[in-house]
């Protein structure tokens, strides 16, 4: 093989590899179907990544996810100053409840309400009783973002 | 078709030390994150490399979890020491990303990063052929991986900043300078003085943009390549100290190397062997 034919065979490579991850991480909009499909069953596998924070918009409403004794008492999932990866990981999953609210379903997903409930477990609450909820707040005029209004949305688990 | 090796190197330097920083700051967590953890086990994606990337959740026992992250920081040391293989790039690879997608929920875009970069430094030979790559199929083969391998860790890169950017044209709030506002009003990120300073709140909006969308063209041309990426460590260092992603930031800031210049790269290896301790 000659310089130049490895040449060409390393830009072909590197060409190819981009597309299908550009396919898989650009909007979906700007990816015709065909590649989507081919830069998902490519990509996912191996090199998943995605790009999204704070994309294509910063989220109009703050989230936070609480968890209710059977007492009538409610608290945060997570408690304050805890170690920063434990306290990062109540941010996707009130993002995922997030989601699913603002689809209208306040059903949590079995995997959502099983980190829920792992969470939840070193507050001493564990059982079928817990009740958890979600309390929102937003934005209402993006020009003054410090004006938020608060939103609680109770949300129902798969064991009622 | 020139790899430039002292840079290779630094990366390689850069990226480990980024693995063992994070999975010594993640000790304090190891309980919630790999132990008893909180992210509940994902099926992963079909296909056999599902056994590759969340050995956690198809064939490793979970208990060796924690073990496994004391085993990587280990393995990431010694190609810091020692002349390293490929195998051992493949296991670090492997065991980072089972590690990540075990404890997923505290995984973010820098995890995802670092996970591609460690599976490409696979195929990168740990140092130069001295008798040249000209000789044999094999010593080609080996030059094309290496090659493709160190384009698409630099290509990798750019990317993660240009799609990041054009996914933020495609929404209302960034182009409409309030993004930053609204984010640093959300409790969960900050700073929240911010609120008080629309004008700054708006230029800082419009600059996260022009930065992330002008990264690759800056980077790739080499007259403007440093001062961008100085603005990259001041952007990742006070995103991450505010957003409490520092971790993220600096993942992107070990990636660096890859742009350098093989003559900068040997500057900053000297520069690092005489500052060390004796």
């Amino acid at each position: 093989m000659t310089v130049k034919q490895q040449r060409l065979a390393v830009a072909f490579l590197v060409a190819i590899h981009m597309l299908l991850l550009l396919a898989y991480t650009l909007p979906q909009a700007m990816v015709p179907a065909g590649l989507l499909s081919l830069g998902q069953r490519y990509t996912r596998p191996l090199f998943h990544q995605q790009w999204l924070l704070f994309a294509p918009d910063p989220p109009l409403c703050s989230c936070q996810v609480q968890v209710g004794s059977p007492h009538g008492v409610w608290q945060p999932v997570m408690p304050p100053g805890a170690p920063y990866l434990r306290e990062r990981m109540a941010r996707p999953l009130a993002d995922h409840v997030q989601e699913q609210i603002a689809q209208g379903d306040t059903i949590l997903m079995p995997i959502l309400e099983q980190a829920l409930r792992n969470m939840s477990r070193d507050l001493g609450l564990e059982g079928d009783a817990l009740r958890f909820r979600s309390v929102e707040r937003c934005i209402v005029n993006v020009d003054r973002p410090g004006e938020r209004t608060s939103r609680t949305t109770v949300l129902r688990t798969a064991v009622p | 078709m020139t790899i430039p090796w002292s840079s290779i190197r630094l990366l390689r330097i850069t990226i480990h030390m980024w693995l063992v920083g994070y999975l010594l700051s993640s000790l304090p967590a190891a309980e919630w994150l790999w132990v008893y953890p909180v992210s509940p086990p994902l099926p992963g994606p079909p296909g056999p490399f599902r056994f590759l990337t969340h050995g956690f959740q198809t064939w490793l026992p979970p208990a060796l979890a924690l073990p496994s992250v004391f085993a990587l920081v280990l393995l990431a040391v010694y190609p810091l020491i020692r002349r390293s293989r490929w195998w051992i790039s493949f296991v670090i690879w492997s065991l980072f990303t089972s590690l990540m997608n075990h404890a997923w929920l505290a995984a973010s875009g820098g995890h995802q990063l670092i996970a591609n970069v460690l599976f490409w430094l696979i195929f990168v030979p740990h140092r130069e052929d001295p008798l040249g790559f000209s000789l044999g199929w094999r010593s080609q083969l080996k030059q094309v991986a290496g090659s493709t391998a160190f384009w698409i860790i630099r290509l990798q890169l750019l990317l993660a900043y240009a799609v990041t950017g054009v996914q933020k044209l495609t929404g209302e709030y960034w182009l409409g300078g309030q993004a930053v506002g609204i984010v640093s009003t959300d409790p969960d990120y900050g700073p929240a003085f911010l609120s008080d300073m629309p004008q700054l709140s708006m230029v800082l909006t419009y600059a996260t943009l022009l930065f992330q969308l002008l990264f690759p063209l800056a980077v790739w041309w080499r007259p403007t390549r440093w001062s961008w990426m100085a603005l990259g460590v001041v952007f990742h260092l006070s995103t991450g100290v505010s957003f409490g992603i520092l971790d993220m930031g600096l993942a992107f800031i070990a990636c660096y190397p890859v742009w350098f210049t093989d003559t900068a790269s040997k500057a900053w290896l000297s520069f690092a062997k005489r500052t060390q301790p004796v």
